[in-house]
């Protein structure tokens, strides 16, 4: 440094260098905080979808329970034992089966959540055979 | 008359660095902290609908378990019914259950709608932000749902 002034530049330097860090810090932080509101908002939807189908499948069974048949679903019957699905969004079902009983609630023998998408398994795996 | 030329000295150059160098940071800064306020009001909004979601969920199951009956819904979640169709649930801002009748930050509210051979409810999460004039409630979640008859 040379006597009554600074080192010319060094001062940009520095300012440069922690206004990087500072936009680079704030960006990820955003990045990251869009990215939890993203999976949050995915949470909400796919709870929202099931409790739709659980109130769509609940509505067959005490329609069945009431001796109808609801025209937009494939029921098919077992003895008493009616099996039935529901759509869940795009690629998963609430397959349901119910016990029609008269005179009493149908008891639920089946309330369970399938994948219903396409599913490839793995069956190529590259292993070092020893050569 | 002399119009003799100053010569800028090496102080004053870096004054006028420094003095631009300041500037330039503050502006700079001054956006950058807007962006981590930000990100931080949308952190603090997913946790809220994440915790919603929970809280929701777990309301809804106990209705379900109980076949729909509000009182025993009420029992479970340590709710307060309010007339004989509606159920209230109230959190504070970090999610704690409050007493029945307290003002909360939060409420799950759960009202009835008899259906013919089950019974359906609403189920809604409203968010309260209260201010001495005011009290606005914003609607988080809205779900309906419904519970089969519970053998006895």
């Amino acid at each position: 440094m040379k006597r009554g002034g600074g080192v010319s530049g060094a001062v940009s330097l520095v300012m440069i260098f922690c206004v990087l860090c500072l936009a680079v810090f704030a960006v990820l932080t955003l990045a990251t905080a869009d990215r939890e509101a993203k999976l949050a908002e995915m949470t909400a939807r796919s709870a929202a979808d099931y409790y739709e189908a659980d109130r769509r499948a609940v509505e067959i069974a005490a329609a069945l329970q009431k001796g109808g048949e609801p025209a937009d679903v494939a029921v098919v019957w077992s003895g008493d034992v009616a099996s039935f699905t529901v759509p869940i969004g795009e690629d998963q079902a609430l397959d349901a089966a119910v016990r029609v009983q008269a005179g009493g609630p149908c008891e639920i023998v089946r309330w369970r959540t399938i994948y219903t998408g396409e599913w490839e398994p793995e069956e190529y795996l590259n292993v070092w055979d020893g050569t | 008359m002399n119009m003799e030329r100053i010569k800028p000295t090496r102080s004053g150059l870096f004054a006028i660095e420094l003095l631009i160098a300041v500037g330039v940071f503050s502006l700079c800064a001054a956006i950058c902290v807007g962006l981590f306020v930000r990100s931080e009001v949308m952190s603090q909004d997913s946790a809220d609908l994440n915790r919603a979601v929970t809280e929701a969920r777990s309301a809804a199951e106990c209705f379900k378990a109980v076949g729909g009956d509000l009182e025993k819904t009420a029992e479970l979640t340590g709710g307060q019914i309010s007339g004989d169709t509606t159920l209230f649930i109230s959190y504070d801002q970090s999610w704690h259950k409050l007493d029945a009748g307290a003002e909360g930050a939060f409420d799950i509210t759960l009202t009835l709608r008899p259906e013919d051979g089950y019974t359906g409810a609403s189920l809604s999460v409203q968010r309260y932000d209260r201010t001495e004039k005011e009290t606005t409630g914003t609607t988080i979640l809205f779900w309906e749902i419904a519970a089969l008859e519970v053998a006895s």
